[in-house]
């Protein structure tokens, strides 16, 4: 069987790469450590897994185990829900230690997910934190690197190179064949990964579209650096001048960058102190009106329509509890600051997050994290979603309560008046459950993007100096 | 040695390796210093409008007649500040995290303590780059650049033999080379250091502690180059720089996450959030039993008040703040099993650290900072002193139902007089 040059090429790398027996045992070296992830990766996403089942289950049993009581000590007993994570997340756990995954539902107050484990760690846990994401975002390029810096400065010096281009062999095939030689073996393990991930997450939401972007992601950014690798070795004369340049690249890409940016963006539009944001809700809160005031002008006139509306004179003669009523319009109005505030809390996290992507072109290694992270659903945006499904969820719960306040608690004995514990069980409690993958179209998009730009800028730096050789 | 030097900064590579190490410094430690400042900055900010509240509060009080103490405890809220210290910019560690501005007011502790701060998550994951980190993770790279070629580098230019033939001794004409390239590298990172310290003023004893601390890690790592790069057939440049990297690799990456992770196992603690929810838990079912339930067991804690009247009505705030107080009382075993486990945490990390250098800085450099776990830990001590303080002042007003006036606030505790003291471990 004859094969094509390029093949030849591809093979004749690999044998190279064979008996100089380094590059193997580097090549096993890396998939020891990423066993070592995967088992470190599980364990960390069964802890989390678990708590998310407890919190669960926790919450079901004390809601329903609730007895007869005042509608308004419900809405206070409040609920709790746990966010959901994807399987995928065993690969890319990204925000999960921050974000915290807990949030307590009560009427009229906004709690969000605030307890981070993070804040407890020791000294060991400042250390970049191994997991099967990292392998691929940092280590493989490092051992890429490694493997083959020499690949084209080694025909160089041998002056194998000028030899097979005095044969008339053209330089496209020869890099071609060179990058084959990186890629493949890469991409071989790639895949072996995402089909023993396909097993442990089958069956889970968008388990296949989800899996394959990350795939993709991962394909294309391993691509990347390996024509980075065969551009830079093919553009020095010197085994050394290369292996620095090369390493020089990827502590940028991979350390510096990312780091720096995000604190870049942390100092230039920092986000407000959590007691800032409740102080200030506070005061807006304090501006709309106060339901407990009888003066006060905002309840006044609710007050007046509604007595106008049932055709009374005095709430002693509505048909419903005036209280149960109160509550919903204060609860509505409470839900509206809390709401803004959240909002705004948001606005502040996108202005960071669009410095960091104006930046993003700088390092493929970050557009990849935000591919695997949006990927495995544990990034910000899924993350958001979730504390809005849960502040819906907090909302429809408490003006169900207000309603059975409304409807069947009689206002002259209010306060001391049990309502049936039926009620509670019958109580509106959506589950909450992940969303889907489109609400990390932006990041997806424009991780690929970068990704693409990153596999074309070494091209035209190949295609550059390819042909002074 | 003068030749040395000249025959050293003559290669272009290591001349620009020295100047990506002190740029490099350089930009952790202002960093680092822009964090920190960002911090303070953030506290001073939360200060003046603290005291705008206060202002207003103190003219709202003053014009009612009498005060209800009881009000005074739910409505009004105590900032509580972790100031970062004046080397806190060499790592940042937990402070990146923690909140460095808390509120605080007389209901349960527990239910309060463990709020995080809304930073935003990815930042945080991202983590930062200080001083430390540059150190801990780097700087032995710059070492295997610069001395995992030591023989072999002659060796490929063919004067090995040439030079084995010229030296008397060769040991001394290692050591000097040796010597000479670690200087180097303990130059490029002191350098950027001292005059960090100088610009800023800071004080001396911690400087040279820090600078103790990278003359030993960096002298770890030259001690590993060397047995690596001046082996016997240590001829192959670049397998002693794949040796090297893959020590590198296990040192800081591989075993401190394994550390990390047997730590965890070997000591498990409950989420913080875990602590809040019983609280909310023990806090709500107390609403639903007779009040002696609550007021009897508080006042074992509390003998002094267990004549003052008894509560008959639906309400009164005395019940409500014996039931907020008993239910971190029955959680105070729980808390100190954490605290201890975290302590635990804390020093088995500083055992781990006597066989694994990186930890060991990582360590060190986190407790000049004061970044550290156990500092966290420090810090909610006095928060709960000043939340005990804040409740002793305000019982006998709930307790006696001593009629309270705008006066009687002027004595109400602060946090910042309280921790006066700066807490140095």
């Amino acid at each position: 069987m004859k094969s094509s040059p390029v093949m030849l090429m591809m093979y004749n790398e690999w044998r190279r790469l064979w008996h100089a027996r380094i590059p193997v045992l580097l090549l096993l070296v890396l998939i020891v450590l990423w066993a070592i992830s995967a088992i470190a990766a599980h364990h960390h996403w069964q802890d989390h897994a678990r708590t998310v089942t407890q919190v669960t289950e926790r919450s079901l049993h004390d809601w329903e185990s609730q007895p007869d009581r005042h509608p308004h000590r419900v809405s206070h007993y409040g609920d709790f829900v746990a966010r959901p994570i994807h399987p995928l997340s065993v690969i890319e756990p990204g925000i999960l230690d921050q974000s915290g995954h807990l949030v307590y539902l009560e009427g009229h107050r906004l709690n969000s997910a605030n307890f981070n484990p993070a804040t407890e760690a020791t000294s060991a846990g400042r250390f970049p934190i191994i997991t099967p994401a990292m392998i691929v975002q940092w280590w493989m390029p490092l051992f890429l690197i490694m493997i083959g810096y020499a690949t084209i400065t080694g025909e160089k010096i041998g002056g194998t190179l000028a030899f097979m281009r005095g044969n008339g062999m053209p330089a496209w095939k020869i890099a071609t064949g060179k990058w084959l030689a990186l890629f493949i073996p890469l991409a071989i393990l790639l895949l072996a990964q995402a089909l023993l991930v396909l097993f442990w997450i089958w069956g889970s939401e968008q388990a296949l579209v989800r899996l394959s972007t990350m795939l993709l992601g991962q394909s294309l950014y391993i691509a990347g650096w390996c024509l980075l690798v065969v551009a830079i070795s093919w553009s020095n004369q010197q085994l050394h001048s290369g292996l620095l340049a090369l390493l020089l690249c990827w502590v940028c890409v991979c350390i510096i960058f990312p780091r720096g940016l995000a604190n870049v963006s942390q100092i230039m539009h920092p986000t407000q102190p959590r007691t800032e944001a409740e102080y200030h809700a506070e005061i807006k809160l304090k501006a709309i009106g106060d339901s407990h005031n009888p003066d006060d002008p905002h309840f006044a006139t609710f007050k007046s329509n509604l007595l106008k509306a049932h055709g009374v004179d005095r709430i002693e003669d509505l048909p419903l509890n005036y209280n149960g009523l109160l509550m919903q319009e204060g609860e509505r109005l409470t839900t509206v600051v809390y709401r803004e505030q959240q909002a705004l809390h948001e606005q502040q996290l996108a202005k960071q997050n669009a410095t960091i992507r104006q930046w993003l072109w700088l390092s493929p290694a970050l557009a990849l994290q935000y591919l695997q992270m949006a990927s495995s659903g544990s990034d910000l945006t899924h993350h958001l979603a979730f504390i809005r499904q849960a502040e819906d969820r907090r909302y429809r719960l408490i003006q169900y309560l207000n309603q059975i306040h409304t409807h069947q608690v009689q206002r002259h004995d209010d306060k001391n008046t049990r309502v049936s514990a039926d009620f509670w069980k019958k109580a509106p409690r959506p589950t909450i459950s992940l969303a889907a993958l489109d609400v990390s179209q932006t990041a997806i998009i424009t991780s690929i993007a970068v990704l693409l730009a990153w596999i074309l800028l070494p091209l035209l730096l190949l295609s550059r100096i390819m042909h002074r050789t | 040695m003068k030749q040395e030097l000249t025959h050293l900064l003559k290669q272009r590579s290591i001349l620009l390796l020295l100047c990506i190490s002190l740029l490099l410094t350089w930009l952790s430690l202002h960093n680092g210093w822009q964090n920190i400042h960002h911090i303070r900055e953030q506290i001073s900010h939360a200060q003046l409008e603290a005291d705008l509240r206060h202002q207003s509060q103190q003219a709202d009080y003053a014009s009612r007649a009498q005060i209800d103490a009881g009000e005074i405890g739910y409505y009004l809220f105590h900032n509580v500040y972790q100031h970062p210290t004046e080397w806190s910019f060499l790592a940042l560690g937990n402070r990146l995290v923690t909140p460095y501005v808390q509120r605080i007011r007389l209901l349960g502790l527990q239910g309060q303590l463990y709020d995080g701060e809304s930073h935003h998550p990815e930042y945080v994951m991202l983590g930062s780059f200080d001083y430390a980190f540059w150190l801990v993770f780097f700087t032995p790279l710059i070492c295997i650049a610069l001395l995992h070629d030591l023989k072999a580098s002659e060796f490929q230019a063919q004067r090995l033999v040439f030079l084995n033939s010229l030296i008397a001794n060769p040991k001394v004409f290692w050591a000097r080379r040796v010597l000479l390239r670690w200087v180097l590298i303990l130059l490029s990172l002191i350098i950027p250091l001292v005059f960090f310290a100088i610009a800023q003023s800071l004080s001396l004893k911690p400087l040279i502690t820090v600078i103790a601390i990278t003359a030993l890690y960096t002298l770890f790592w030259v001690v590993i180059c060397l047995f690596i790069s001046l082996r016997k057939q240590a001829m192959n440049a670049s397998l002693n720089a794949m040796l090297l990297a893959s020590i590198w690799l296990v040192l800081c990456v591989a075993l401190p996450n394994l550390a990390q992770l047997w730590l965890h196992q070997q000591y498990p603690i409950q989420d913080g959030s875990q602590i809040a929810l019983q609280h909310r838990q023990l806090v709500h079912n107390a609403w639903d039993q007779p009040k002696t339930d609550t007021l009897n067991p508080f006042y074992v804690h509390y003998p002094q008040w267990q004549d003052t009247p008894a509560v008959t009505g639906r309400f009164h705030w005395k019940w409500y703040y014996a039931f907020q107080h008993m239910a971190d009382v029955q959680l105070q075993a729980q808390v100190t099993d954490r605290e201890q486990t975290l302590a635990l945490r804390d020093q088995t990390t500083k055992k781990l650290g006597l066989v694994l250098p990186s930890l060991w800085v990582q360590h060190s450099l986190e407790n000049i900072a004061q970044s550290n776990v156990t500092h966290l830990l420090t810090h909610r001590r006095r928060i709960t002193d000043f939340h005990t303080q804040l409740r002793h002042f305000l019982y006998p007003y709930l307790f006696e139902e001593k009629a309270m006036t705008v006066n009687d606030l002027v004595n109400m505790p602060t946090f910042e007089n309280q921790a006066s003291a700066p807490v140095h471990p």
